[in-house]
């Protein structure tokens, strides 16, 4: 376990004091590296009055590399898969450490407000989206019920 | 150790200038490449031609033909059951691969370098870094980024602070200043490292090594990993000793009050009162003036600016689908590190050093350094007369304020502008990478090919010997068009 570098700790104080509305990303007592987030489904969205779940954890490379961020709770969406793992170019080869886990976040929740089934992770859900996106947007909002209810932001 | 710092000045540049005989040189190649490499189709071009270069050396057709031909021998060979052996002798020819023992030595130089030494002081700052991001990506070239420094192309390796109050007083600053060490504390066992037998001394690790080579638990590649393991874990342990010296020697300069290579109140004050701010990257406060994005004109420290490389070779987004392409090793590519702060391609700095601090290297002794306010006592003593570069401290006819900072650019500035430092600038191996790996592609293909052949041939030559012959031929085809397309 290396030490905390300056720059997560005063991401994290920031994050914490001046919080971004609809995310709450809470750091592990344990591991500080460690962050438990909840994030509101976007208005307007399949995804809306759900709270989703995910978890955040900051390797040694960070900011040289980018967070790993996955969701927790299942959510029915073209560019997460079964794992809640997400497909968004700045986790990976867009990734710049001039962006922090507030900004990641913010992109995370846009990337709710606007599926891509073109760059599909979830190769069966974008198929469903492609051919048939009313039904995909049904079936998204009865996983956000069936799912994505039973959490309650702090 | 008081004339570890005078010694400095005449041996410490002589090895870094031998070091980069022509830094320059190789730094304009480098601007050539990545632009000409900027867009599609033309980029892969551009490199495969450089590939043939850097696979042959000197006479380019000659040493193709060769390869061609061995390679159909070895392809031949294969049906007849040698081929293993004589593949991996024609690769060992076709790139001049360093030997274990080699690497080891230059792994070890390129950390010993690494090492931040008081005395080896620029304007108030260092030639290697303080530390603040994981050690994994410090590969860049050292001698060339220590050169940039003394020649003040580029900030120096300054120490941080984790805050900076405005409300300190000249005293505390100091205080805080003199408390400071040269170099991050290290972590002395990282988890990386657990479970590595290290043996005690630098004279028992052929022992170790012999040792492992001879355990039949192991398999040849878990020795050969559990061998490098063994080297990364001692290597992270005696850089953490060299260190420990240099601060123990820092320490003890300390305690010699007229040290002239420790930095004067004055200079502590230049530093990190009155020019100091913080890095958008790592978050920690350095002393100004910090390099700045060529494009966007947006700040960035010394520490965070050697941490921005290429990605590893890999394959474009668009052709990654098709999996006969993942076989190609010319659609291997990697692009030009991209700006943090607006994404432009080919990332660079500039960087325009303090007018009234030129200190250290090339500069006068840091203990001489006298603030604009204070200088009607300073009696600089310049360490290095002869070097007419220096901008020194002769125009104190200006403003009384404690600080000048330089002019500042306005505008954003191309990656071939002599002013500008290149992330490839500073990592000029980018392409041998690249080349290497697109080799060990080809050289997998190649093997799965050959194998797939032999076997093929096993099979035919049971059963009709013309249809051997056919494909005897077509496996010489085969090889022809490999080669070439290794040189192409
Ligand atoms: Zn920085
Ligand atoms: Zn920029």
């Amino acid at each position: 376990m290396s030490a905390l570098p300056k720059r997560i700790i005063k991401e994290t104080e920031r994050l914490v004091s001046d919080p971004v509305p609809g995310i709450q990303a809470t750091p592990n007592e344990d591991n500080l590296r460690y962050f438990q987030v909840k994030m509101r489904g976007p208005i307007q969205s399949p995804y809306e009055n759900g709270i989703f779940k995910l978890e955040l954890f900051l390797p040694d490379e960070y900011p040289m590399e980018p967070p790993k961020v996955r969701f927790l709770t299942k959510i029915y969406h073209p560019n997460i898969d079964r794992l809640g793992r997400i497909c968004l170019d700045v986790l990976k080869n867009n990734w710049s450490p001039a962006l922090q886990i507030r900004t990641i976040l913010l992109s995370i929740q846009a990337l709710l407000a606007t599926p891509n089934p073109n760059d599909p992770l979830a190769n069966d859900v974008a198929e469903e989206w492609i051919k048939n996106e009313p039904q995909a947007i049904k079936t998204a909002k009865e996983w956000t019920k069936l799912y994505a209810m039973n959490e309650v932001m702090d | 150790m008081g004339n570890v710092p005078g010694k400095l000045d005449e041996q410490g540049i002589n090895t870094i200038n031998a070091n980069v005989p022509n830094a320059n040189t190789s730094s304009n190649s480098t601007h050539t490449n990545s632009t000409s490499t900027n867009s599609g189709s033309s980029h892969v071009r551009n490199t495969r031609s450089s590939t043939i270069s850097s696979f042959t050396g000197n006479s380019t057709r000659s040493s193709r033909q060769r390869r061609a031909t061995s390679l159909v021998g070895s392809f031949i060979n294969g049906a007849t059951g040698r081929s293993r052996s004589d593949t991996a002798a024609i690769n060992k020819n076709s790139t001049k691969k360093k030997n274990p023992k080699e690497r080891d030595l230059l792994k070890e130089e390129h950390d010993k370098k690494l090492v931040v030494k008081y005395y080896e002081n620029v304007d108030g700052g260092y030639l290697a870094p303080y530390g603040c991001h994981h050690r994994e990506k410090l590969d860049y070239d050292a001698d060339v980024v220590r050169k940039l420094i003394i020649d003040r192309k580029l900030a120096p390796f300054y120490i941080p602070l984790e805050d900076f109050d405005t409300n300190w007083t000249d005293q505390e600053i100091i205080k805080i200043f003199d408390s400071l060490t040269l170099h991050q504390a290290y972590i002395q066992d990282p988890e990386e490292f657990d479970d590595i037998p290290l043996g005690n001394d630098i004279e028992d690790y052929d022992e170790i090594i012999s040792l492992v080579s001879m355990d039949q638990s192991l398999s040849k590649r878990d020795q050969k990993k559990l061998k490098s393991m063994i080297f990364k874990a001692r290597l992270y342990r005696r850089r953490i000793n060299w260190q420990e010296m240099e601060n123990e020697i820092y320490f003890n300069g300390k305690l010699e009050a007229k040290n002239k290579n420790l930095p004067s109140d004055d200079l502590k004050l230049a530093l990190y009162k009155y020019n100091g701010m913080e890095c958008p990257i790592c978050f920690l406060y350095f002393p100004g003036p910090m390099n700045i994005s060529r494009c966007c004109l947006q700040p960035i420290c010394t520490e965070c600016f050697v941490q921005i490389k290429r990605h590893d070779p890999h394959f474009s987004h668009d052709e990654q689908n098709s999996e006969q392409q993942e076989d190609d090793p010319h659609l291997l590519i990697s692009e030009p590190a991209r700006c943090p702060y607006c994404a432009t391609p080919n990332f660079g700095i500039t960087y325009t050093p303090p007018i009234d601090r030129c200190t250290g290297i090339h500069g006068y002794a840091p203990k001489s350094y006298v603030s604009k306010g204070n200088q009607q006592g300073k009696t600089a003593t310049e360490t290095d007369a002869e070097h007419p570069t220096v901008t020194s401290d002769e125009d104190d006819n200006t403003s009384p304020s404690a600080n000048v900072e330089p002019p500042s650019r306005r505008t954003s500035v191309s990656a071939n502008d002599p002013s500008v430092v290149t992330s490839d600038m500073i990592r000029p191996d980018w392409e041998s990478r690249l080349n290497k790996a697109r080799l060990r592609l080809a050289r997998k293909s190649a093997n799965a090919t050959a194998i797939h052949m032999s076997n093929r041939l096993v099979e035919r030559r049971n059963i009709n010997n013309d249809n051997a012959k056919d494909l005897e031929e077509e496996m010489i085809k085969h090889a022809i068009r490999l080669s070439l397309s290794d040189g192409n």
